[in-house]
């Protein structure tokens, strides 16, 4: 289990998560649900330790956590210059002894051996999630993992969770394209203005997704109607 | 062309202390007044003329307006003769200075040729073919955890291999190959102004000093192994001056480390260094003069301990 004990963290004294609680059950895939600046990025960023939370502790199974527990695919993914995909790869260290990364590449279709600055938003996505893979920790922080991705690799990315699950992998996840995390979550995490306002399960993300729907319409019909007015 | 130059030195300089243009102009001062004197022996005036058209090509493919000179193709020439005889003009005067005529000529033909073949042969041109033959050759002996050895090659690889092959080539010379040593460890300062992302940083899970160390430990051996050839042939050619081999050696490595410290002391993830070339400029100074050989050093140590407070944000302090 993994938990978040009264999590607060702030940016220059601008609160972003306020006291929040939540306990992440190992072998699952939990998604993360908000509106835009609700959090999400930098409950990732505490999570892996990027961000120091001003209060609060995060611990698994009883014990701090630290990095090794960890392999993080951040939103935005930065590539040295002038390198190939192959190169790239190689500065992770090799976790998973069962790693081939002729049948990765196979499946993800990427031209390893050109520079990465050829690649296509698509394929610099893949190559960042190949390098948390190989990492094979026990946990997988993936920040906006479909962003950019295609429609057959959105499927192949869903199946790939899936046997990471299968291997007892906890993976957290979030996404701004609701369904993509309704197809492969166990339980879905609403977070709103910095904590966290309920857990679902599968039978319940319809309800959830109606309730996020909701808010959005409420907060953006009056503008909306003022902009066509 | 060379109003625009006028007007980024300008800028460059604009807001410096009074305190910092006496110091600036009192060691370019030192240095000329220095050289003066040294051009005085016809050797050391040969070894200078022959190095200042390399230092000049090296300049030459570290230019980022290589497009950009691409739309003014015509003028081209005239561009490239303006800013090169303007920097090697205190060469110049030197050599007048000493009444070394023969050398002064060689100088102005050299740049001359160069220009013209440089003209003739646009960038893109002359890069492809030899970075397609080279660099698979090259990089194959860099391994790939030296993701800034790969990238710094496919960069400037070619002023790599042009000093590398005429510190070689030259080492007949005396100390012609040991300074064209240090020119390429300058060259790879280019390697390290590039901030890598936070989950290369933090691929091997290390803390900042275990970090360090081991970057500085990998790099130092594989400049070691890549100018040990040229160090061993001029052995060879100056048994004699074996001594100056291991001092040379020394401060190549403090170059690298300089480098490096430098480079994790400003670290900011995925940012390119700020201000690298005043830093380089640094270095090369202080190669230059005898009484601030220790100033590198003395940097490197001070760079070492900011890198360590610095990396404590990025790399993991909870484990």
């Amino acid at each position: 289990m993994i938990a978040l004990n009264d999590i607060n963290v702030s940016y220059d004294n601008h609160p972003v998560l306020q006291s929040l609680m939540l306990n992440l059950e190992e072998g699952k895939i939990h998604g993360l649900v908000g509106l835009n600046g609700s959090g999400k990025t930098t409950l990732l960023n505490a999570l892996y330790g990027f961000v120091k939370p001003i209060r609060g502790a995060i611990s698994r199974n009883d014990r701090k956590v630290s990095r090794k527990d960890f392999a993080f695919l951040e939103t935005q993914n930065y590539f040295y210059p002038l390198i190939t995909g192959r190169e790239y790869l190689s500065i992770f260290t090799e976790q998973n002894r069962r790693f081939n990364l002729d049948n990765w590449t196979n499946l993800f279709a990427l031209p390893l051996d050109e520079l990465i600055e050829t690649y296509s938003t698509g394929m610099k996505k893949k190559l960042a999630l190949l390098a948390v893979f190989k990492l094979d920790r026990d946990v997988f922080l993936l920040d906006e993992p479909y962003n950019g991705l295609d429609l057959e690799s959105t499927t192949v990315l869903k199946l790939i969770l899936d046997e990471f699950r299968k291997e007892g992998k906890t993976i957290i996840v979030t996404s701004h394209v609701y369904e993509t995390l309704v197809s492969v979550c166990d339980l879905i995490h609403h977070l709103e203005g910095g904590k966290i306002c309920g857990t679902y399960q599968s039978d319940d993300f319809r309800t959830l997704g109606n309730q996020i729907t909701k808010l959005v319409e409420q907060r953006s019909a009056s503008t909306i109607k003022n902009i066509f007015k | 062309m060379l109003r625009i130059r006028y007007i980024q030195l300008k800028r460059s300089f604009a807001g410096l202390p009074l305190l910092y243009w006496v110091i600036i102009l009192g060691l370019i001062a030192y240095v000329f007044y220095g050289l003066f004197i040294k051009m005085n022996n016809y050797s050391f005036s040969l070894a200078v003329t022959l190095i200042t058209p390399i230092a000049i090509l090296s300049l030459h493919f570290l230019r980022r307006d290589h497009r950009f000179l691409n739309i003014l193709r015509a003028q081209t020439y005239k561009i490239y003769f303006q800013e090169y005889f303007c920097l090697i003009s205190p060469i110049l005067i030197l050599l007048s200075l000493n009444q070394h005529w023969l050398l002064v000529i060689i100088l102005l033909s050299a740049l001359v040729l160069m220009i013209t073949v440089l003209n003739f042969i646009p960038f893109q041109t002359l890069w492809r073919p030899i970075s397609f033959f080279t660099f698979p050759l090259l990089l194959h002996f860099i391994p790939p955890f030296l993701f800034e050895w790969r990238s710094g090659f496919r960069r400037s690889g070619i002023q790599v291999l042009i000093i590398y092959s005429l510190a070689l080539g030259l080492s007949f010379l005396p100390f012609a190959s040991l300074f064209l040593l240090a020119m390429i460890t300058f060259v790879m300062s280019v390697f390290y102004t590039d901030g890598e992302s936070l989950s290369i940083l933090n691929a091997d899970l290390l803390a900042p000093k275990e970090f360090l160390k081991k970057k500085i430990f990998v790099h130092c051996k594989y400049t070691s192994i890549g100018l040990l050839p040229v160090l061993l042939v001029y052995f060879v050619q100056h048994p004699a001056d074996w001594y100056f081999i291991p001092i040379a050696w020394c401060v190549y490595m403090v170059n690298i480390v300089y480098f490096i410290t430098l480079k994790y002391a400003l670290y900011r993830p995925d940012k390119k260094l700020v201000a690298e070339t005043v830093w380089t400029a640094i270095l090369f100074v202080s190669t230059l003069i005898p009484f601030l050989f220790p100033m590198p050093f003395l940097i490197a140590h001070r760079n070492y301990s900011l890198a360590k407070i610095n990396l404590k944000s990025y790399l993991d302090d909870r484990a």
